[in-house]
């Protein structure tokens, strides 16, 4: 008799812990769902190589050189980086709640490939973005940075190699 | 006689409290899945993206099947969902918040449903022209 009566108080006292447990999983199930979907999506990557193409396609277009960008000598015109914005169609002003541009890019033209001879630079946007893209730190409060490359075939058969960094701020959105 | 049964009914309110448990735990994963605000950013997201890639001329079709269903649920108005503001895409599924995201690509950039038969077909009509 005795037997049974313990054997039903320990049945309620496994129930307990049993919902206990229950409970400790949900919540933990919850507070790592929550901090998953909390979490933004990040989608600078993408839009750095979307970035970086319309540069090169401005630049290059169907791999020619763009002859509002490149002199029939094969010079880079000045009035054209100028304008570099409104040439390529880009908005990257700061608008809304951003006080600063949320884009960078930085285009470089070499002889070779080794990177070694930097022949010209152009630069549009935050170029405090740069300082993130040397920096070793992974963190998602720096902006993203992307390099592409290519070469590219200026007038007088020249060969330059073109690299683009771009890099995206909006960490507010993205991180 | 009495114990069996007592047993037997104990063990089955037991099934059933667990069952409810995980019942509400599934449905609140599934309902954090399709949320509203997650929907907005993603959409929101993707069709900024979708307008930085796009060239002045082109039309694009977006499936938005998911924000109708959820905008028939709702009650808000499917052709209040997405619009194009400010070099922004806005994503809006219901009557409070929306999102909005900024693109690169100077075009304007205008959107609207498309119906076929007077009803919603979920699928969104975007028109970029150049300014």
């Amino acid at each position: 008799m005795s037997l049974q009566k313990n054997k039903k108080g320990a049945d309620k006292l496994i129930s307990i812990y049993w919902f206990m447990i229950l409970t400790i999983i949900a919540g933990g199930v919850v507070m790592m769902v929550n901090g998953y979907y909390s979490s933004p999506y990040d989608v600078r990557e993408v839009e750095g190589d979307i970035f970086a193409s319309k540069l090169a396609n401005c630049i290059y277009p169907a791999g020619t050189a763009n002859p509002n960008f490149v002199s029939v000598q094969g010079i880079i015109k000045p009035e054209f980086i100028e304008n570099f914005e409104s040439h390529c169609k880009l908005n990257i002003e700061p608008e809304g709640e951003f006080e600063k541009a949320q884009y960078y890019a930085k285009i470089t033209f070499y002889r070779t490939e080794k990177k070694k001879s930097e022949e010209q630079v152009i630069e549009i946007g935050n170029k405090n973005f740069l300082v993130d893209c040397k920096s070793k730190d992974t963190s998602k409060n720096l902006a993203t940075c992307v390099e592409n490359e290519f070469w590219m075939m200026f007038p007088g058969d020249r060969l330059k190699f073109v690299t683009v960094l771009t890099a995206i701020g909006k960490t507010d959105q993205n991180a | 006689m009495n114990r069996r049964g007592e047993v037997l009914i104990e063990n089955v309110i037991f099934i059933l409290l667990n069952l409810i448990f995980l019942s509400i735990l599934v449905a609140f994963l599934l309902k954090q899945g399709s949320g509203a605000i997650i929907m907005e950013e993603a959409y929101a997201k993707q069709l900024a993206l979708v307008v930085d890639s796009a060239r002045p001329g082109e039309i694009i079709q977006v499936n938005m099947e998911d924000a109708l269903k959820l905008t028939s649920e709702s009650g808000f108005a499917f052709d209040k969902v997405l619009s194009f503001n400010n070099s922004e895409a806005r994503v809006q599924l219901s009557s409070k918040g929306g999102y909005s995201y900024h693109y690169f690509n100077n075009v304007e950039a205008s959107a609207f449903p498309l119906i076929e038969n007077g009803e919603y077909t979920g699928m969104y009509t975007v028109t970029i022209i150049s300014k």
